[in-house]
């Protein structure tokens, strides 16, 4: 995994937590928990796949192009207002997914000898509390709209040096 | 209100009428549900197909699909192998409170039964149904069940009390007569114009339950083809005593055997095999035809037994399956004659039968034998094959047979074979085009040859020869628009020498294991044989042919395998060494062959227990009493380099330590007793009296021995350690017990004990057995069955005397049985405290070879061995079978349980496929044992292969899979390693990483589980091997060792390479040695490699006596040569240092004055051009450094032997130009030019570049970049980039 690739899923993330500490606290906890129990999915389905079978899936140009669009609709979320504000404010954020399942893949490849389970549950207990940490830091912090705004800039940015790369 | 009334009434009308009509369905109408569990699918069939109600539902299900009796009306058991679990118990015990009838069928003492709600009437009469199966009472059954299950139900409730069926019967084609006696069934055909008064009567016993009477297409088919024939067929069912009575009653002509098991006991099989009563054994596969098809689906287990082995204990021919299961349009499994199978079948059969009838001028015989191409000579294992065959060809010509032209003698004879039946590579084009201009080949012209093709190969199959080799003629012995073919013609009898089974690469690939079809050169003497020669036997001559190893299934096959369709639809006769059933079998299975057995040579004094007498003594001097161990002692084992070969110190100051002489002492009994065997046999020709002796005392003298030590150590004279020490024995015993049976054979003695008498009968039987095997053979040409026998050498199993019988394995079911377990047991704890002695600690992996001979010779000791390092043992049952396994407690095993790594060949891999997965089952077993109080480096071993294989890219998943693979042998279905095709073309590697990586490319096919049966997976292999710490390499006969078989370095040398090239360690290596029944030991490969070579290729007595044999003979210098340079290539550190100087002394400079080089020229010049050739190639290669002097000298011989003789056109020189550059380098200008002009005399032009490295292949997955530490590093670097950026944020707030 390249530099580039690392900060790319960085930005990922950082953009999706960012994007759910604006939320309600108990939309934020129910989020946070989906993640969890999609981890909990993600490393069984990830452990029946090959590296190049990973490397296919999660650093595809493809993803660079989604999370792209979704910074996109994280902007127009920061600037929107009225019904398309509310609609698009609905919208929480899905490319979470490829962090988490590079996390998955991370975790089942690093027990063997080990029942999936246990990896999957660890990685499950480990995205949510993670997360939940860092949606509270960010709640703590209380960073804004403002905020998405200027990470989802990054991100956008961070898209466009990594496409150009890959 | 009052309408809302009157539609609930209407509505309450309309249920109550509904329900009201339910009822009445249900209780007088609903047909009768039978549910049937665990029919055999023939039985399945037959209930379903015999219901002729609509009235009654059948509904059969397996054992584990069972649920929901109470559904059901009645339900119907088979109890064999019935096992239901607690929840389908329950629901049994629910349909049985409702009152459903619940019968279980047992026609013999099975375990489980369970009756439900049926009176001792009812039960008796429904097992009276089951126990005459026949259409009536199937029929009778179902309505029996339907009239006391549901007996308010209106139709079909009147049933026929069920047919007694006599249970020992013959019948015909039409159902439903059945007949107690043949002279019965022969007025019925006689009566129905079936009966031929001049057919011969052919008993074909069908089956124990059968005839079963809708579901029986194969049987009626091969009556009905029979029939039309012209035989009067006696089908029967019986078994025991009464099968016998039946069958001697029809007064056969033959045997046509379809059941699974024995035919009979002793009695019947010799009754047979006195009237000279054939038997056949063709038979249904319970699978469908795809799953038959499949190569990568072998038969194996109980079927591989049932149907094969056994019968093969009885000396059954035709193993060919005629028959399959397959689903008819409503979906019942009905047997499926396929159409090709039989009328192969028939017509194997009845060309068999035939030669009985027909006169011995008339018959045409097909005699394949085996050469490597150039001027080598025939090859056999133990067998001199010209002499043999020339003997063979002379007893036809007596026996009436039409040998026309046959030389008047055998130097004639030779010269015909080397000069037409030669054998041809494609690296020397000039020596072919020299050979189709003088060696009168035949001629096949392109148009007859596709024409036989069309009519013999599937289209597929030659589209596959046209794909890969274009159209006919091919390259390869082909002019214009014909192809020459290598034969002799002598009046009927044709001699052909099997060609090469590939071309350049493709040969490469084939001995590899890769499925490639034969070229045109190979196919068209076969087809030749069968459609313009029309032979009526074929006879392959000698220890071992290609074309049984082409690839294909392991037994059962179909036209579709070369093996098969090559040989073609007529008797299939193999002479073959006793000492190699391991390989016998795989001709049997996978060319219909019947073997005839010939002796292997006989066993000779090595004459070195003389020599070293004086050592031996001063040794034992030193041992009692250490002033005798004096520096002279130290010296005397200098001088004669033991040193080298035990890795003792030579400085010549000081003594050995008693350790060490104790050691040396071994060393040289071990040297003393080596049994070796002298000149190769010839057929036909008895051992000469000395060789009679020596060969009885090499059988008998070390049971006399071991029984005598065992009476003293039970009078107390001796202790159980002196019992149990070779030395000991050897020294004390041995001696005097040949002595003793020497005298008896001379006559100077009686027989006073059983031993001596045993010497005497083995004598007797050795006399019976020269020529045993030709009369074995005419026999069999005029249609006689050969008497079957087991296999092996016969110093181990002397029962395997007379020769001229038709080998037989073992049930690898039955393996490893208590004995073996024993032997296995204390080999695999001697490994573990060898090691543990050597070097303080247990090995983490043992590392084994597994053959198919040590296997079947060892009774699977092989297979327990491992299993026991593993800390796993079989559990068997009342018949002896290993029906699972059992993990030894940790605190009962006492040590660690050990990793293991298992190599096996591809013979073993065809008859004891089970075996290898049961070895995987213990894996899994010792891999999750849990709570041990040692160390489990399997679990270990399975964690680390786990992580290796993720690391090479394969998904966890796959890694966990694949974790506890173990057993590795040859890809698609071939038999080798690939490393004799590295050594033969020497010239092509430069580096030892190469052969590790063809051995690792050609035995990475995975034979563990069902699943991943014959699975390429090279990182499997390569985690396997990993970290292997000891290499073991069984031995079971004393017919070979460890330089004088080619297959000893290409496993544990190739395995030991690639170990090497892996975990960077050279593992131990040790051969497990079963030789001595008593002592089982385990030999260090350096030590027995330094035993051989001294007993044999360095000792003058056994090269004179090996010098008195003939060309094959003198060959097998020459591989020796080439076993050693394949030990140099892949294990050096088996070698003494020395031992390419101690080759020069002997055979270049003949320091024993034996006349090595004129014994060559005589009988075989190539052999010494190739051990010349070896020799410089050694030298080239690095292997040795020899002085000048040396390497001028092996130069000059060679150039010399080539000038007289021409260059000998072998592969591995004739295909090595940097090997015929390296030896003209160290010649003079003349010799050289003269040299050179030979070589290209053959060659002609340069053979191309024939690429010799395998093939990337597709299967070998690319390095995968990023590893699980990647993966860890990034997200500790993102969470950490986060924590920063949020931190700056944080302070950027606080300063706002």
């Amino acid at each position: 995994m390249s530099l580039v690739q690392l900060i790319f899923f960085i930005a990922i993330a950082f953009a999706a937590i960012v994007r759910v500490s604006i939320l309600s606290q108990k939309a934020g906890i129910m989020i946070v928990v989906c993640w969890g129990i999609l981890a909990v999915f993600l490393t069984f389905y990830m452990s029946g796949l090959t590296p190049d079978e990973i490397a296919g899936l999660l650093y595809a140009r493809t993803l660079v192009v989604c999370e792209f669009v979704e910074l996109l609709v994280f902007v127009a979320m920061v600037f929107s207002s009225g019904s398309v504000g509310r609609i698009i404010g609905y919208y929480p954020g899905i490319m979470i997914l490829a962090p988490i399942a590079l996390l998955s893949s991370v975790a089942s490849r690093s027990f063997p000898g080990l029942d999936f389970t246990i990896p999957a549950l660890l990685a499950g207990i480990s995205v949510c509390v993670v997360s939940a940490s860092l949606v509270f830091l960010c709640r703590c912090l209380r960073l804004g709209k403002d905020s998405l705004y200027k990470v989802s800039l990054i991100g956008i940015l961070i898209c466009i040096i990594y496409y150009g790369l890959s | 209100m009052l309408r809302v009334g009157k539609i609930s009434v209407v509505i309450a009308l309309i249920v109550l009428v509904g329900g009201l009509c339910w009822l009445i369905y249900s209780i007088c109408l609903k047909p009768t549900s039978i549910l049937v569990v665990n029919p055999l699918p023939a039985q399945e069939a037959e209930i379903i197909l015999n219901n002729d109600s609509r009235n009654i539902k059948v509904t059969c299900v397996s054992m584990e699909e069972a649920k929901d009796f109470e559904n059901y009306d009645a339900v119907l058991m088979y109890g064999r192998g019935l096992y239901l679990d607690s929840i389908q118990l329950r629901s049994l015990d629910r349909a049985a409170s409702k009152g459903v009838p619940v019968f279980t069928n047992t026609l013999r003492n099975f375990s489980f039964v369970v009756n439900h709600n049926l009176d001792s009437l009812q039960t008796e009469k429904l097992q009276f149904y089951f126990s005459n199966p026949c259409r009536e009472n199937y029929r009778n059954m179902l309505r029996y069940v339907r009239s006391i299950s549901t007996p308010g139900r209106f139709g079909d409730k009147a049933f026929s009390d069920p047919i007694a069926m006599p249970s020992n019967m013959y019948y015909h084609l039409e159902a439903g007569k059945y007949f107690d006696k043949a002279v019965q069934l022969t007025e019925y055909l006689k009566k129905k114009g079936l009966y031929s008064p001049s057919g011969k009567n052919v008993a074909f016993v069908s089956g124990v339950n059968f005839p079963v009477e809708n579901n029986r297409a194969h049987i009626d088919t091969l009556v009905t083809r029979l029939t039309q024939d012209g035989y009067n067929v006696y089908p029967l069912t019986a078994t025991g005593k009464a099968r016998e009575r039946m069958i001697k009653d029809v007064m056969p002509h033959a045997i046509i055997y379809l059941p699974m098991g024995r035919l009979g006991n002793d009695s019947l099989i010799n009754w047979a095999y006195d009237n000279k009563i054939p038997l056949f054994m063709p038979y249904p596969l319970i699978q469908s035809r795809e799953e038959w098809l499949d190569v990568n689906n072998p038969m194996g287990g109980g079927t591989l037994n049932a149907r094969i082995v056994v019968p093969e204990i009885d000396g059954g021919m035709t193993p060919l399956c005629i028959s399959t299961q397959d689903p008819s349009s409503e979906g019942y499994l009905l047997y499926n004659p396929d159409k090709e199978r039989m009328n192969a079948f028939i017509s194997q059969f009845e060309r068999f039968i035939n030669l009985r009838e027909q006169s011995n001028s008339e018959k045409k015989v097909a005699i394949g034998y085996f050469k490597s191409p150039g001027k080598d000579a025939l090859l056999a294992s133990g067998m001199e094959v010209v002499p043999s065959l020339y003997n063979f060809l002379k007893r036809l010509k007596k026996e009436g047979y039409n040998v026309q032209g046959l030389p008047a003698s055998l130097e004639q004879f030779r010269h015909q074979i080397m000069k037409h039946g030669s054998v041809m590579g494609d690296y020397a084009p000039a020596a072919q085009e020299r050979f189709m201009d003088e060696a009168d080949p035949l001629w096949i012209n392109k148009k007859d040859y596709e024409r036989w093709a069309k009519e013999i190969l599937l289209p597929e199959k030659y589209a596959e020869v046209e794909k890969r080799y274009g159209k006919a003629p091919g390259s390869l012995l082909a002019r214009g628009d014909s192809i020459a073919v290598a034969a002799l013609r002598y009046g009927n009898v044709l001699l052909f020498p099997q060609p090469r089974p590939a071309l350049g690469n493709d040969d490469f690939k084939l001995v590899h294991g890769v499925d490639v079809a034969p070229p045109h050169s190979y196919l068209a003497p076969y087809l030749y044989m069968q459609k313009e020669f029309d032979a009526d036997a074929l006879i392959h001559f000698g220890t071992h042919g290609n074309l049984e190893f082409t690839p294909g299934k392991n037994a059962g096959l179909s036209q579709a395998d070369w093996a098969e369709v090559l040989v073609g639809n007529r008797p299939h006769f193999y002479f073959y060494t006793t000492g190699n059933v391991g390989e016998a079998i795989i001709a049997k299975r996978r060319s219909h062959a019947v073997i005839v057995t010939h002796l292997t040579p006989p066993y000779v004094e090595s004459g070195l227990r003389q020599k070293y007498n004086a050592l031996i003594e001063n040794i034992h001097a030193a041992i009692a009493d250490p002033s005798r161990n004096t520096g002279a002692l130290k010296r005397q084992v200098i001088d004669l380099g033991f040193h080298r070969d035990l890795e003792l110190d030579s400085t010549l100051s000081g003594t050995y330590t008693v350790e060490e002489l104790k050691k040396i002492d071994s060393f040289v009994e071990e040297l003393a007793n080596e049994k070796i065997t002298g000149a190769y046999y010839v057929m036909g020709e008895p051992y000469s009296s000395k060789d009679m002796t020596t060969s009885v005392l090499a059988i008998t003298a070390d049971e006399l021995a071991y029984s005598r030590a065992r009476k003293d150590y039970e009078k107390g004279k001796i202790s159980k350690e002196s019992l149990q020490d070779f030395t000991f024995i050897s020294h004390r015993y041995l001696p005097d017990a040949k002595r003793y049976l020497s005298g008896i054979l001379e006559g100077s003695k009686s027989a006073a004990y059983d031993d001596g008498e045993k010497a005497l009968e083995v004598c007797r039987l050795l006399k019976a057995s020269a020529g045993a095997e030709i009369d074995a053979m005419v026999s069999a040409l005029n249609g006689i069955p050969v008497r079957p026998a087991p296999g092996g050498d016969p110093v181990l199993n002397p029962n395997v005397l007379p020769m001229g019988r038709n080998m037989y394995s073992i049930n690898a079911e039955a393996t490893p049985g208590p004995q073996a377990w024993e032997k296995g047991v204390a080999l695999a704890e001697q490994t573990l405290s060898d090691y543990l002695k050597k070097y303080g600690e247990y090995p983490k992996k043992v590392s084994y070879t597994f053959w198919a001979g040590e296997f079947i010779s060892s009774q699977g000791a092989t297979v327990a061995q491992a299993l026991r390092m593993l800390g796993v043992e079989p559990i068997r049952d009342e018949q002896g079978r290993v029906m699972d396994l059992r993990l030894i407690p940790s605190e009962e095993l006492g040590r660690p349980r050990i990793n293991i790594m298992v190599q096996v060949s591809g013979q073993l891999r065809d008859i004891a496929s089970s075996r290898l997965k049961m070895i995987t089952d213990a894996v899994k077993l010792a891999s999750d044992a849990k709570e041990d109080v040692y160390p489990n480096y399997v679990a270990d071993g399975s964690i680390k292969q786990e992580k290796a294989l993720m690391d090479k890219g394969e998904s966890p998943k796959r890694a966990r899979e694949l974790s506890n693979m173990r057993v590795f042998g040859p890809v698609n279905s071939g038999y080798s390693t690939g490393m004799l095709r590295y050594t033969e073309n020497s010239g092509e590697w430069d580096d030892r990483s190469e052969l590790a990586d063809g051995y690792l490319n050609n035995m990475c096919a995975m034979y563990g589980d069902d699943e991943n049966w014959g699975v390429i997976n090279r990182n499997a292999l390569e985690s396997g091997i990993s970290g292997t710490d000891i290499i073991v390499q069984p031995r079971q006969s004393n017919t070979w060792g460890p330089i004088s078989l080619d297959h000893v370095y290409e496993f544990t040398g190739a395995l030991s390479l690639a170990a090497k090239s892996i975990s960077g360690k050279t593992p131990d290596a040790v051969m497990a040695d079963y030789r001595n029944s008593y002592i089982p030991r385990l030999q260090d490969t350096k030590e027995a490699i330094a035993v051989e070579t001294r007993a044999t290729i360095l000792n003058p007595d056994f090269i004179k006596e090996r010098m008195k044999g003939d060309a094959t003979t003198a060959q097998m210098f020459g591989e020796i040569f080439r076993n050693i340079f394949g030990w140099s290539a892949t294990r050096p550190e088996a070698l003494n240092d020395k031992i390419y100087d101690d080759l020069y002394d002997v055979y270049v400079e003949d320091i024993h004055g034996l006349g090595v080089k004129d014994y060559f020229e005589r009988v075989n010049p190539a052999a010494l051009q190739e051990m010349t050739a070896t020799m410089m190639e050694s030298a080239r290669k690095g292997f040795w450094n020899p002085t000048e002097k040396q390497l001028s000298a092996i130069a000059g011989l060679h150039a010399d032997v080539t000038g007289e003789h021409g260059a000998p056109c072998t592969e591995f020189l004739c295909g090595n130009h940097k090997l015929q550059e390296y030896i003209s380098s160290r010649l003079d200008r003349k010799n050289a030019e003269k040299y050179q002009k030979e070589i290209a005399a053959a060659l002609a032009e340069t053979s191309g570049s024939k690429r010799l490295k395998a093939e990337s292949k597709g299967f070998l997955s690319d390095k995968v970049d990023e590893s699980t530490a990647d993966y860890i590093a990034a997200v500790i670097v993102g969470a950490l980039l986060i924590i920063v950026v949020l931190a700056i944020t944080i302070r950027r707030k606080e300063r706002k």
